[in-house]
C-alpha cells in the first residue's frame, strides 16, 4: 500500500497519466476490443415520414465468443451505419446488428470482414459479483494502448434501464476520463468481461454497469429463434412495510411479501393474480417486505430478478400468494405463470418502437399515429408535465383502460387547408371514430376509409370534436397536400397493425 | 389562448405609501386641484385581508395589506356606494376608504361582491365621507380608437392620478380573480398599474369601465383591461333584488365550423354560419333541449356566425354575450339545426354548477377533516393552488372533471391530502395524496361521507385511493389517542370544518 502510495506520488511529479500504469491483467485486454462507430438517425416521431438529423457515437466493443462484438444497444439501435476498428487503428471493418435488445440496452455485432479478428481474443464472462467487488474499467488511448481505471460496486440492485425496464445494475464510484468520445466502455474483472458501462456520472463519480450475469442471459435467449426480449411476470409492486395494514391482512411479520398490481393482459393476470394481491414466495424464494429474497451471491435482491435473469420466456414459474378478502382476511393460493417476452398487444400506448418506421396514416389532411411512450418524450425529459395532459394520462393509466382498444389512435397533426381549418385545436386528440367504425388501433383507419357516409368522411374525436372531409376528393387532396409540403409518398399510408389481434 | 404574466393589479406592497407619500396637509386644499369635480367621486380603498391557508386548513390564514381605487355611485334604493373589483377587496377583514377631499380614512364594509364578474360594492356607514361629491353615471362601450381617462391610487400614492389611453379591442376575455369566467372585456393601452384596479375609466365624463387586470410588462406592453358597463350594469341589477345570483350558463361544449366542408356535410343552410355543439352536460341549463350534434344557427334571433360571432348593439361578440346579460330563470331562444330540420327550442338557465369546482373561491374558510394526521379536503380550485402539480390522477380529476363528466359520478371528490406524521400513522410512508374512493367500504362522496365513515365503529380503519390496490389501514383505537396528540403537536384548534 504504502509502496503504490509513493509510486502514485512519483508518477504525479512526472506528470504521468496515472491510469496507465495501474498493473495489466494477466491477459492483453485491448485484445478483445474494437473500437465502434455508429452513425444513428431516430426516426421523427412527430413528423414520421421524415428522419432527424444523423449522428455518430463512439465507443468500445467487446469480442465474445463466435466472433461476435457485444455492445450496448445504445450503439446499435436506429444505426445506419457501424464501422469497426482495431485499437492500434490499422484494420476497419463494417458490421452489422445480429441481435439486439433495447430494454435491456445490449446488442451483438457481427463484423463484415472476420479478419478484424485475427490475433484477438474473444472475453469469457465473468459469473455474479456481491457488492464490494473492484472493477477494471477499459478505455483505449490514441495510440490503442489500455488505459484502466479502478470502479469498486458499491451496489448490485435492480435499477431503471433507458426504455424504463428494471433490471440488475452494478452501481460502482469510479473516476473515469474522457477518452473515446464516450463511456460506452467494458468493465472487467479477473480477465473476465464484468459489464457494459452505460452510464457515467462525472459530478457524482459514479458509473452505472449492466452487469454479465444479464449479459449472459441476453446472450443466451436472443440466439434463440423468435426471441422477443427477457422473460416477463407483467407485474407492478409495491412494498408491503405496514405493520397495521399487516395486521389487518391477516399476515404475520416473519410471512414477507409485496402487494402486486398485473398489467393488463400479461403473464401475472392470465394466470389468475390481481390487484392487491401479496405475493409471499417466487420460484421457491421467499419474497420479504421489500420484495427481495436471499441471492447466494448479490445477497438481498429484488424478486425481479429471478424472473429477468434467471428464466426464460415461454418458462413455468410457481408464485404463493395471499388474496386479501377486503374484511381483514384473506386465503393463500398458488398461481403457475408462464413468462412471456415482450408482447406488444398488452402494451396499448407502447413504452417503445419497433423498427425504423412509425406507423402512421395520412388521411386527407389529417396525420394519423398511435400514441405511445417515444411519441410523449418529443416533449422532452419533462415530457410528464410538458406533454398534452390527457395522453400523459392515457399513457401512464394504460392498465385502467376497459375498453377493447389496442392502441390510442391519435390526431397527431394536420396538413393546413380549407377542409380542415379550425382543426388544430383537435390535435392530440383521440380518434374515437371514423365514419362510425370504432378506432381501436391505426389498422381500422383503413377498413373506416371505405365506408364515408352521403359523401363526407366524419373523424370524431374524444372530447367531442369532429372534422368532415369530402370523400370524392379525399385522395387527391391528400396526394396534393403531400406534394405541396414535400412529404414523400412512397411510404405505405396504412401501415399494418403492428400485431394481429 | 394562455394568460400566464397576467397579474391582478391590486397592490399587496403596503409599505409604498409610507415611502412615497406625505399625509395631505391643509395647504394641499388651497392649492386648486387640477381635476375636475368627478375626481372627489374617485376613491382609495386600504384594505386587510387574510387569505385562507389550503395546505394548513385550521389556520386562520396569512393576513397582508393593500390598496385599490374605486368611484362612487348612487344606487336607487341604497344611496351613495363604492363600486370596485371584487379582488381589492376579497378575504377583506378590515377596509378604510379615503378620498380627494376628505381628510382621514373612513371605516367601509363590502355589502355585495360577485367574484364571477370582479366587482363588488362597498358602503360607507358615516355619509359625512359622501359629502360634497358627485355620484359617477355609467356610460355605454366606448368605440375603438375613443380616447378614455383612468382613474385611480395606482402604487399606492396618496392623491389620485389620472392616464389616458385609447380604446384598443373589445372581447370576450378570462377574467383571472375566478380564473374560469370569461366576460367581454376592453383592452386599452393607458398605463394601468397596480393599485389602479377598481378604478374608473372616463369618457365624457361618464364611467365606461372599471380598471381591473393587465399583464406585466415582461409579456405584453401597454395593454390593461376594463371591464365595461354591460357587466357593471348586470351586477347591479343582479343584486337589486337583496342578494348576487351571478351568471347564468348554457352548460354545452361548441365548436366553431369554420370548414366549408364541415358546414356542406351538415347541411347547414346558410352561408358561414352555425356552431356544431359538441358537448352538453347534464346538470346544466340545456339538457334535454340541446343534443349533441345539433347545428345552432341563431341565438334570440341574432344569426351565429360559423366562428361562434353574433353582432350585437352593433359589436362582433361571442354568442355567449346574449347568455351573459341574463339572469337565472330568463329564458334563451335558439334557433337548431338537428338532423337536417330547422327546429326552434326554448328553455330557462341555470347557473354555473359544476364549472364553479374549478373556479377559484374567496370569503369562504377551507372544508377539512384531519383524522389520525391524514388530511382530507374536497378537491377544487384552492385546493390545487396550494397543492401544486404533484399527483397525476387529482390533477385529471379536477381537469377533466366537467370535460369527462365526473360529476355525475360524485358531487364532491374528497382529496387525501397531506399527512402529518404521527406514530398512528407510520404505515402510510412514501404516500403523497391521492382521491379517496372509500372508507371502511363506504363510497366516499363528500366531505361529510368521510367523517360518517370515521364515525361508525370499527377496529380498524381502512381507506382505499382511487388506482391504489393497496388500502392505506389505521388501527381505530391508535387513531384516538393520537387525534388530541396530533392536534397539540402540530397547533390545530379543531379537527374539522365540514
Amino acid at each position: 500500500m504504502t509502496a503504490a502510495t509513493s509510486l502514485a506520488a512519483l508518477l504525479l511529479l512526472a506528470g504521468c497519466d496515472l491510469t496507465r500504469k495501474i498493473p495489466l491483467l494477466a491477459g492483453v485486454p485491448d485484445a478483445s476490443v474494437l473500437r465502434v462507430y455508429s452513425t444513428i438517425q431516430y426516426p421523427d416521431v412527430r413528423r414520421p415520414w421524415l428522419k432527424k438529423q444523423p449522428f455518430n457515437r463512439e465507443g468500445l466493443g467487446t469480442i465474445i465468443a463466435d466472433g461476435r462484438i457485444l455492445v450496448t444497444a445504445d450503439m446499435a439501435a436506429h444505426t445506419t451505419c457501424i464501422n469497426l476498428e482495431t485499437p492500434d487503428k490499422k484494420m476497419h471493418s463494417t458490421a452489422s446488428v445480429e441481435a439486439m435488445d433495447e430494454e435491456c440496452n445490449l446488442a451483438v455485432l457481427r463484423p463484415s470482414d472476420p479478419d478484424i479478428l485475427k490475433d484477438r481474443r474473444a472475453l469469457p464472462l465473468d459469473g455474479a459479483l456481491p457488492a464490494g467487488t473492484t472493477l477494471k474499467v477499459l478505455q483505449l488511448e490514441a495510440n490503442g494502448s489500455p488505459a484502466l481505471s479502478s470502479a469498486t460496486i458499491t451496489t448490485a440492485a435492480l435499477g431503471s434501464y433507458p426504455a424504463g425496464n428494471s433490471y440488475l445494475i452494478y452501481r460502482t464510484t469510479t473516476t473515469i476520463p474522457q477518452r473515446d468520445g464516450s463511456f460506452e466502455i467494458p468493465a472487467l474483472h479477473n480477465d473476465k468481461l464484468a459489464g457494459l458501462v452505460m452510464h457515467y456520472d462525472p459530478r457524482a463519480q459514479s458509473a452505472e454497469v449492466i452487469p454479465s450475469p444479464l449479459i449472459q442471459r441476453f446472450l443466451t435467449e436472443s440466439s434463440k429463434r423468435g426471441f422477443k426480449g427477457l422473460a416477463r411476470a407483467g407485474i407492478i409492486w409495491a412494498p408491503l412495510r405496514g405493520t397495521t395494514l399487516r395486521e389487518w391482512f391477516g399476515l404475520t411479520k416473519e410471512q414477507g411479501g409485496v402487494a402486486i398490481s398485473p398489467d393488463r393482459k400479461g403473464p401475472a393476470e392470465k394466470a389468475g393474480l390481481r390487484k392487491g394481491d401479496v405475493i409471499l414466495t417466487l420460484a421457491g424464494k421467499t419474497i420479504d417486505a421489500e420484495g427481495n429474497y436471499e441471492d447466494p451471491v448479490l445477497g438481498k435482491t429484488c424478486f425481479g430478478n429471478l424472473v429477468s435473469m434467471g428464466s426464460s420466456p415461454g418458462d413455468r414459474i410457481d408464485v404463493g400468494y395471499f388474496r386479501p378478502d377486503g374484511r381483514g382476511h384473506g386465503s393463500t393460493g398458488t398461481a403457475t405463470l408462464t413468462l412471456e417476452g415482450k408482447s406488444p398487444e398488452t402494451e396499448i400506448s407502447p413504452s417503445m418502437l419497433e423498427g425504423e418506421n412509425i406507423p402512421h396514416a395520412f388521411f386527407g389532411g389529417l396525420l394519423f399515429e398511435e400514441l405511445s411512450r417515444p411519441f410523449l418524450r418529443e416533449w422532452g425529459n419533462n415530457w410528464p408535465s410538458e406533454a398534452p395532459q390527457n395522453l400523459v394520462a392515457l399513457d401512464v393509466f394504460q392498465n385502467e383502460e376497459t375498453s377493447d382498444r389496442r392502441r390510442y389512435v391519435i390526431l397527431s397533426g394536420l396538413l393546413p387547408s380549407e377542409e380542415t381549418v379550425g382543426a388544430e385545436r383537435l390535435t392530440n386528440h383521440v380518434v374515437e371514430k371514423i365514419n362510425g367504425i370504432p378506432i381501436r388501433c391505426l389498422g381500422d383507419v383503413a377498413e373506416a376509409r371505405k365506408h364515408p357516409a352521403g359523401g363526407f368522411h366524419r373523424i370524431d374525436l374524444d372530447g367531442g370534436g369532429s372534422i368532415f372531409l369530402e370523400s370524392s376528393t379525399l385522395d387527391s387532396e391528400e396526394e396534393r397536400l403531400k406534394s405541396r409540403f414535400g412529404i414523400s409518398s412512397s411510404q405505405s399510408p396504412y401501415p399494418p397493425a403492428s400485431f394481429t389481434p | 389562448m394562455r394568460f400566464i404574466g397576467i397579474i391582478h393589479l391590486l397592490l399587496t406592497l403596503a409599505w409604498i405609501p409610507c415611502i412615497l407619500a406625505k399625509p395631505p396637509s391643509a395647504e394641499s386644499s388651497s392649492a386648486r386641484s387640477p381635476f375636475p369635480a368627478f375626481a372627489a367621486s374617485v376613491v382609495r380603498i386600504e384594505v386587510t385581508d387574510q387569505t385562507p391557508d389550503y395546505r394548513s386548513p385550521w389556520n386562520a390564514g396569512h393576513v397582508s395589506g393593500g390598496i385599490g381605487s374605486g368611484f362612487i355611485l348612487d344606487i336607487p334604493g341604497r344611496g351613495k356606494r363604492i363600486v370596485t373589483n371584487a379582488h381589492v377587496v376579497s378575504n377583506a377583514r378590515f377596509i378604510t376608504v379615503t378620498r380627494e377631499g376628505v381628510s382621514h380614512p373612513f371605516r367601509a364594509e363590502v355589502e355585495f361582491i360577485g367574484h364571477d364578474c370582479d366587482l363588488a360594492m362597498v358602503a360607507v356607514q358615516d355619509q359625512t365621507f359622501f359629502e360634497g361629491t358627485l355620484p359617477l353615471t355609467l356610460g355605454g362601450i366606448p368605440p375603438l380608437e375613443s380616447a378614455v381617462s383612468v382613474y385611480g391610487y395606482p402604487l399606492g400614492g396618496e392623491r389620485i392620478s389620472v392616464t389616458r389611453g385609447i380604446v384598443s379591442r373589445i372581447d370576450s376575455e378570462l377574467y383571472t380573480h375566478s380564473g374560469v369566467d370569461s366576460h367581454l372585456a376592453i383592452q386599452i393601452d393607458a398605463a394601468i398599474n397596480p393599485g389602479n384596479s377598481g378604478g374608473p375609466v372616463l369618457q365624457d365624463g361618464k364611467v365606461v369601465g372599471v380598471a381591473f387586470q393587465g399583464y406585466s410588462g415582461d409579456v405584453a406592453q401597454n395593454v390593461g383591461f376594463m371591464i365595461p358597463t354591460p357587466v357593471i350594469k348586470r351586477f347591479l341589477q343582479d343584486l337589486s333584488k337583496g342578494r348576487y345570483t351571478g351568471y347564468t350558463d348554457l352548460s354545452i361544449a361548441i365548436a366553431p365550423l369554420l370548414s366549408p366542408t364541415a358546414r356542406k356535410a351538415l347541411g347547414v343552410p346558410v352561408d358561414n354560419a352555425g356552431v356544431l355543439v359538441t358537448d352538453v352536460h347534464e346538470k346544466g341549463s340545456s339538457n334535454g333541449f340541446i343534443h349533441k350534434d345539433d347545428v345552432l344557427l341563431a341565438i334570440d334571433g341574432h344569426p351565429i356566425a360559423c366562428d361562434g360571432r353574433v353582432d350585437l348593439d352593433g359589436e362582433s361578440v361571442d354568442m355567449t354575450e346574449v347568455v351573459e346579460r341574463k339572469f337565472e330563470g330568463e329564458k334563451v331562444h335558439f334557433d337548431v339545426l338537428r338532423g337536417g330540420q330547422r327546429i326552434s327550442v326554448e328553455f330557462p338557465l341555470q347557473g354555473t354548477w359544476p364549472f364553479r369546482m374549478q373556479s377559484t373561491s374567496y370569503d369562504t374558510a377551507p372544508r377539512y377533516l384531519l383524522y389520525g394526521g391524514l388530511l382530507f379536503q374536497p378537491l377544487d380550485r384552492n385546493l390545487m393552488d396550494a397543492i401544486g402539480n404533484g399527483d397525476l390522477r387529482v390533477r385529471r380529476t379536477f381537469d377533466e372533471f366537467v370535460e369527462r363528466h365526473l360529476y355525475l359520478k360524485k358531487e364532491e371528490y374528497v382529496v387525501l391530502s397531506r399527512i402529518l406524521p404521527d406514530p398512528a400513522n407510520a404505515d402510510c410512508d412514501g404516500l403523497r395524496s391521492g382521491i379517496v374512493d372509500t372508507i371502511n367500504g363506504m363510497s366516499i362522496r363528500s366531505l361529510d361521507d368521510a367523517a360518517a365513515a370515521f364515525a361508525q365503529p370499527s377496529k380498524y380503519d381502512v381507506i382505499m385511493l382511487e388506482g391504489i390496490g393497496l388500502p392505506i389501514v389505521l388501527k381505530r383505537a391508535d387513531v384516538l389517542s393520537a387525534n388530541p396528540r396530533i392536534m397539540k403537536n402540530y397547533g390545530i384548534a379543531s379537527d374539522r370544518r365540514l
